[in-house]
């Protein structure tokens, strides 16, 4: 299956790198200011796609923005906001801390740290657009 | 107890039970019911009536105000009957009921604000011949070119109502498509009346005919008399008759 996401970058030497995997397939890219990302993947019934911010660095203060995904061609829109990051902490900076900080973060398309962007996907992608409907509140 | 021995509770509730308009569209959920309602003959006249060069969106105000926004390709419409202070009517329902559909707002404010025809004309004649203007809350069309879509959307209600859009196919060509996520597409021909529920499914809607699709749009006081009437009659061919 398609999965396409654009993607922004700020950096000033070193160019962001991020690891996009689900459940059985894998990519590595590094990230310009601006750039589409489209790759195949195997995606199970119920997976997960992970970004992988893999090469932060606090000194060039590299950043990576998730603008858009597209699966299977369907433009996921405002569902992107329900992606959740995971940061890894910096085990020195964590250790000074006095208040631990959060576990995760969403809505978050704006990786500042290394760590992990996660984003629940059922097959198929219409369906569970649907559902979400369906299951809205409001 | 009753004389018959049977508790009373029992006794009104099945001698007393009939059917119910609130119940039926409210609770119920039902995703449509095809009415009987007769407007007659929708001439070349009414159609063009009915076609419109306004704005439906910008006349609304919504947020994204674009009729070519990715998610509405040519879609538009054309109000007939509705608040006659339309401004005051959209600032009031625009700070309080922003995520409720045009439908919603309309009857949220039937009983606060003045409503009538926005002009004299032949549609006019032709619903007030089956629905009183008291018994209205919007009139208008909807007009959708051919290859013209609305993404899937739910729509959202201020009082939890489920049948309320009364839909009349006035121009329906072959291949046109109206979905009810899980329910299949509404099997419209042209000329039909359908009861809608716009506000529980997530639905779409696509002309794939080759020529405009154009329907009126009534909601209106369900409990108006031939309105229950055809509502009671489209239920028990559902779900009494074999």
């Amino acid at each position: 299956m398609k999965i396409e996401i654009k993607f922004r970058s700020i950096f000033k030497k070193i160019k962001p790198i991020c690891r996009i995997y689900t459940k059985n397939d894998s990519h590595t890219i590094e990230i310009d200011k601006q750039q589409t990302f489209i790759g195949q993947f195997d995606i199970a019934h119920k997976d997960t796609l992970n970004i992988e911010f893999t090469n932060k660095d606090g000194v060039d203060d590299n950043v990576v923005h998730i603008d858009e995904l597209h699966i299977d061609e369907i433009n996921l829109q405002h569902y992107i906001y329900e992606g959740e990051f995971f940061p890894e902490y910096d085990s020195k900076w964590l250790e000074q801390q006095t208040t631990a900080p959060p576990e995760s973060y969403k809505p978050c398309t704006e990786l500042r740290l290394k760590g992990i962007w996660k984003f629940s996907i059922i097959t198929p992608i219409w369906k569970m657009i649907m559902e979400k409907w369906l299951n809205d509140k409001r | 107890m009753t004389k018959d021995r049977m508790p009373k509770l029992l006794q009104d509730a099945i001698e007393q039970n009939s059917y119910d308009v609130d119940v039926i569209t409210k609770n119920l959920k039902l995703p449509w019911l095809k009415l009987d309602l007769d407007f007659g003959e929708w001439t070349e006249e009414h159609v063009s009536f009915l076609q419109s060069n306004d704005d439906w969106r910008k006349k609304w105000k919504f947020p994204d105000s674009d009729k070519n926004s990715y998610q509405v390709k040519n879609w538009n419409g054309k109000l007939f009957f509705g608040p006659t202070d339309f401004d005051k009517f959209l600032k009031l329902s625009g700070q309080n009921e922003h995520d409720h559909d045009e439908d919603s707002k309309c009857r949220r404010y039937r009983d606060q604000l003045d409503y009538g025809w926005y002009s004299d004309n032949s549609i006019k004649t032709k619903i007030n011949k089956l629905i009183p203007d008291s018994d209205l809350n919007l009139v208008n069309s909807y007009i959708l070119p051919s290859g013209g879509y609305v993404f899937p959307h739910r729509d959202y209600a201020i009082d939890n109502i489920g049948l309320a859009k009364i839909y009349v196919a006035v121009r329906w060509g072959e291949g046109n498509v109206f979905g009810q996520y899980g329910c299949g597409n509404i099997p419209v021909k042209e000329g039909d009346v359908f009861l809608v529920n716009n506000y529980t499914l997530p639905h779409w809607v696509f002309n794939g005919s080759d020529r405009e699709r154009i329907v009126l749009d009534i909601s209106a006081n369900l409990h108006s008399d031939k309105i229950k009437e055809s509502i009671f009659k489209a239920f028990r061919k559902g779900f009494y008759e074999r």
